[in-house]
C-alpha cells in the first residue's frame, strides 16, 4: 500500500531532524532553506541521499542543485 | 551478546551526546561524540558528528582545544569536505578555524599577493584539485606541469604548512592516465622543500569505483565521491599529525579472536586459528602480516591479554606463526584491568599514553580503556576479523613523514634497552651500572646525510625537549647556512645495541660573544644515560671555539617537558628574572666558569 503525501512528509521530518541534527523540528511543505540557515548544500546532498535510502527511489541529482523547499522533495516521491 | 561495531555504535554515541547538549553538559557531550568516531565511519556519520559539533559549538570550540586557522581551496567544490575536516580534527583534538576560498578562484587566491586567503595568514593550507578539472579538451601535460610547479612554488611562501595534493586518476585508463601518472612523479619530485606531499593513489585504489560518483560531479561538481573525500581528509589528517609528532608509535594488541581465532584456554595451543583451513584463519594471518609490516615500519608492538602466561608462551613456542614472541617490545599477559597495565607499559617504555593504539575486540575493555586513558587510540573494531585491518589501515594511526633507518631500527633499540633496565636492577650504584653499560657516542655536524633524521628529531621528540622549536626542514637548512650557528648530531651505542641518530642541540649567535641554545633535544630511549653531560661539553667547546663568552638558554615548557625543566640550572646556568616572554624561563652561563661534567660515556669521533 503506497504511503501518503503526509505520511511521507513525517518520514521526510525524520530525515530533516536527523541531518540537521534538530531533533525537535517541524517541517511542513513549505519548509525551505530561507527557514533553516543549517540547510546549505551539504546538507542538500545528505538529505538527498537519505530520501533516496529509506524510501528505496533513486532521484534525479540533476534537481538537486535547485533544490530548496520540502514539496520540491516529495514531489519527487512515487 | 556482542555490540555491534559501526552503525549503532556511532547512532547511540550522537543519541547520548545530544542527551548531554540537552542537560548542558558539555564535556559530557564531547566525550560522547569522540567515542563515538572510534566506528569506522562514512561520510554520512562523519557529516552528522560535525553538524553536531557546528550547532553545538558555535563558532567556540571545546575549551581549551588548539584552534588553528585552515584554508581549504581548489578546484573543485570543497563544500563537501569541510564538515569532514570539522569532525575527523575533532576526533585528533583540534579545532579548524576555516577559510574556503570561492569556486574557481584557486589559482589567482595563491598567486595574488592581497588575496583574501593571503590575508587569512592560513597556518595550514590544503589543497585538491582532481582530473576532472585538468582533463578537458585542450589539455597539454607539459603546460600543466609547469602551472601546477609555479602555484606550487607561490604557496610554498606564506601559507603555512600546505598538503599539495597528486591528480587522481581518471576513471578509465588511456592517455590522460598515463600523463596524469607522469606529471604526478615530477610534481613530487620537484616540491618545493617544506611542502607535504598528499598521495591518493593508494586510496584511491582500494575505493575503486567508489571513488567518484557521476552524479554528485555533475549535479554539484563534488568530486571525489564522499567517500573518496573522506579518505582523502584522512591523509591530510595523517600528513599534520606526522608534521605535528603527534602519529601513534606503539600497537598494543589482544591475542583470543585477535591474533588467532578463537580463545586458547578453551580451544587448547593447537585449537587456535592462524592461517588457510578454517572460515576465520586467513583474516588473522593476515593481521598478523599487518602488524610485521608495522613493526618493519617501526611501530612497536605489544601484547596485552588476559590469558594464562604458560599457554600463550606455549602457543608462541609450538605454533608457526609470521609473529614470534621476540616481536613484542611489550608483554603483559596476565589477569589485570588492561588500562592499568596500559600505563605501566607506557611508563616502562617511556612514551606518551597518546602514541598508543589499543586493538581488543570485547566492547566492554575498549569501553574500559576509552574511559580511564582517553588519550589512547581505541578504534571500534568490526566483528568480521577479516575487516580488522582495512579497519586499522583507513585510520592511518602510524604514518609518518618519510621512512628512516632509525624507525626500522627501533624495536630492535628498545628491545636493547629493555636488557639494559634489567641490568640497572641487577648492579648497586647508577655510576657502576651506566659504566657497565660501555656506551660509546661519536657527533657531528647537521649534514645531507643526517638532515632526515634531524628534521624527523625536531618534530617528534616530545619529552625530552628543551624547547620544542619544531623546524621544518627549510628553517634547518636555512638555520645551518647561517654564519656562527652550531649544530651537533649524537649517535649512541652501548653493549646491547646500536640507539643511532638520538640526539642533537642547535646554537646561535645573538650577537658579539653572546650565543643561544635554539634547540636541545635527546630520544627518549637513552634518557638516564648521562648523554647530556657529553652533549654539554661539546656545545661549550663548540661555542669557546667559535668566540663566545656567555651562553643564555631558555626553557619552554609544554604538557610533556617537564623532564628537562631543571636541566639548565643543573648545569650551572642562572635564572634571567627580566627575561620578557612570560611562558619562558631564561638563563645565562658564564663560559669562564664552566668545568666540564663526567660522564660515562666513550667518544669516537667520526
Amino acid at each position: 500500500m503506497a504511503m501518503t503525501r503526509n505520511e511521507q512528509l513525517l518520514k521526510v521530518q525524520e530525515i530533516f531532524r536527523d541531518v540537521l541534527d534538530q531533533p525537535g523540528l517541524c517541517i511542513t511543505e513549505k519548509f525551505s532553506t530561507a527557514d533553516c540557515p543549517e540547510w546549505d548544500s551539504v546538507a542538500t546532498v545528505q538529505i538527498v541521499l537519505a530520501t533516496e535510502a529509506a524510501f528505496e527511489v533513486r532521484i534525479p541529482m540533476e534537481t538537486v542543485a535547485g533544490l530548496r523547499q520540502v514539496s520540491e522533495l516529495l514531489d519527487l516521491l512515487p | 551478546m556482542t555490540e555491534i561495531a559501526g552503525e549503532p555504535f556511532f547512532a547511540r554515541a550522537l543519541e547520548r551526546a545530544r542527551a548531554c547538549r540537552a542537560t548542558g553538559d558539555l564535556p559530557g557531550a564531547w566525550r560522547e561524540l569522540r567515542c563515538g568516531l572510534d566506528a569506522p565511519l562514512d561520510y554520512p556519520k562523519i557529516v552528522a558528528a560535525a553538524r553536531f559539533l557546528e550547532n553545538t559549538a558555535q563558532t567556540i570550540p571545546p575549551e581549551g582545544w588548539p584552534v588553528r586557522l585552515v584554508a581549504l581551496i581548489g578546484a573543485d567544490t570543497l563544500t563537501f569536505l569541510r564538515p569532514v575536516v570539522r569532525a575527523l580534527a575533532f576526533r585528533d583534538g583540534w579545532w579548524p578555524d576555516f577559510y574556503e576560498a570561492p569556486f574557481g578562484v584557486w589559482r589567482q587566491e595563491i598567486l595574488e599577493k592581497n588575496s583574501a586567503l593571503r590575508k587569512f595568514q592560513p597556518e595550514i593550507t590544503l589543497v585538491l584539485r582532481g582530473w576532472r578539472s585538468v582533463g578537458s579538451a585542450d589539455f597539454d601535460p607539459q603546460r600543466w606541469l609547469a602551472d601546477e610547479q609555479a602555484l606550487a612554488r607561490c604557496a610554498s611562501d606564506g601559507l603555512g604548512v600546505v598538503i599539495w595534493p597528486a591528480c587522481d586518476l581518471p576513471s578509465e585508463s588511456g592517455p590522460l592516465s598515463v600523463a596524469v601518472t607522469e606529471i604526478n612523479g615530477q610534481l613530487k619530485a620537484g616540491l618545493p622543500p617544506g611542502m607535504l606531499w598528499a598521495d591518493l593513489a593508494a586510496a584511491q585504489s582500494s575505493l575503486g569505483a567508489a571513488w567518484q560518483d557521476e552524479r554528485l560531479w555533475k549535479s554539484v561538481r563534488q568530486h571525489p565521491s564522499p567517500a573518496g573525500s573522506v579518505a582523502v581528509v584522512e591523509i591530510w589528517l595523517a600528513l599534520l599529525r606526522a608534521r605535528w609528532g603527534k602519529m601513534r608509535k606503539v600497537l598494543v594488541t589482544d591475542l583470543d579472536n585477535v591474533l588467532w581465532g578463537g580463545v586458547v584456554g578453551e580451544d587448547g595451543v593447537d585449537g587456535v586459528r592462524v592461517g588457510p583451513g578454517t572460515p576465520v584463519g586467513p583474516a588473522h594471518l593476515a593481521y598478523q602480516e599487518y602488524l610485521l609490516e608495522l613493526k618493519k615500519e617501526g611501530v612497536l608492538l605489544a601484547v596485552c591479554s588476559k590469558n594464562n602466561e604458560a599457554d600463550v608462551v606455549e602457543v608462541f613456542a609450538r605454533r608457526n606463526f609470521p609473529l614470534q614472541r621476540a616481536d613484542f617490545t611489550g608483554w603483559l599477559v596476565n589477569w589485570q584491568d588492561k588500562a592499568e597495565n596500559l600505563r605501566a607499559l607506557a611508563a616502562k617504555l617511556k612514551l606518551g599514553l597518546d602514541s598508543f593504539v589499543f586493538v581488543d575486540d570485547q566492547p566492554a575493555e575498549r569501553a574500559r580503556v576509552r574511559q580511564a586513558l582517553p588519550e589512547v587510540a581505541v578504534p571500534e573494531l568490526p566483528d568480521n576479523p577479516a575487516q580488522y585491518v582495512s579497519c586499522l589501515r583507513e585510520r592511518r594511526f602510524f604514518d609518518t613523514l618519510n621512512l628512516t633507518d632509525e624507525d626500522r631500527g627501533r624495536a630492535a633499540a628498545y628491545h636493547a634497552r629493555e636488557q639494559a633496565d634489567q641490568l640497572q636492577s641487577g648492579t648497586s650504584s647508577i655510576e657502576d651500572f651506566l659504566c657497565s653499560l660501555e656506551m660509546v657516542a661519536d657527533y657531528g655536524k647537521f649534514d645531507e646525510k643526517t638532515l632526515d633524521r634531524v628534521e624527523q628529531l625536531l618534530a617528534r621528540t616530545n619529552q625530552w625537549n628543551l624547547t620544542t622549536r619544531r623546524h621544518t626542514r627549510v628553517e634547518i637548512v636555512a638555520l645551518i647556512s647561517q654564519p656562527g650557528v652550531l649544530t651537533q648530531w649524537f649517535r649512541l651505542r652501548d653493549r646491547f645495541g646500536d640507539h643511532g641518530l638520538v640526539a642533537l642541540w642547535i646554537v646561535r649567535p645573538l650577537d658579539n660573544d653572546e650565543w643561544e641554545i635554539d634547540s636541545w633535544v635527546m630520544s627518549c630511549r637513552v634518557i638516564g644515560r648521562g648523554l647530556e653531560d657529553l652533549m654539554f661539553n661539546a656545545l661549550i667547546d663548540a661555542a669557546k671555539r667559535a668566540g663566545a663568552k656567555r651562553l643564555h638558554g631558555v626553557f619552554r615548557p609544554t604538557a610533556k617537558n617537564s623532564l628537562v625543566a631543571g636541566l639548565l640550572p643543573n648545569l650551572g646556568f642562572s635564572e634571567v628574572k627580566t627575561h620578557s616572554i612570560e611562558s619562558e624561563q631564561a638563563f645565562i652561563l658564564e663560559l669562564s666558569t664552566v668545568s666540564p661534567r663526567n660522564h660515562f660515556i666513550q667518544t669516537q669521533l667520526p
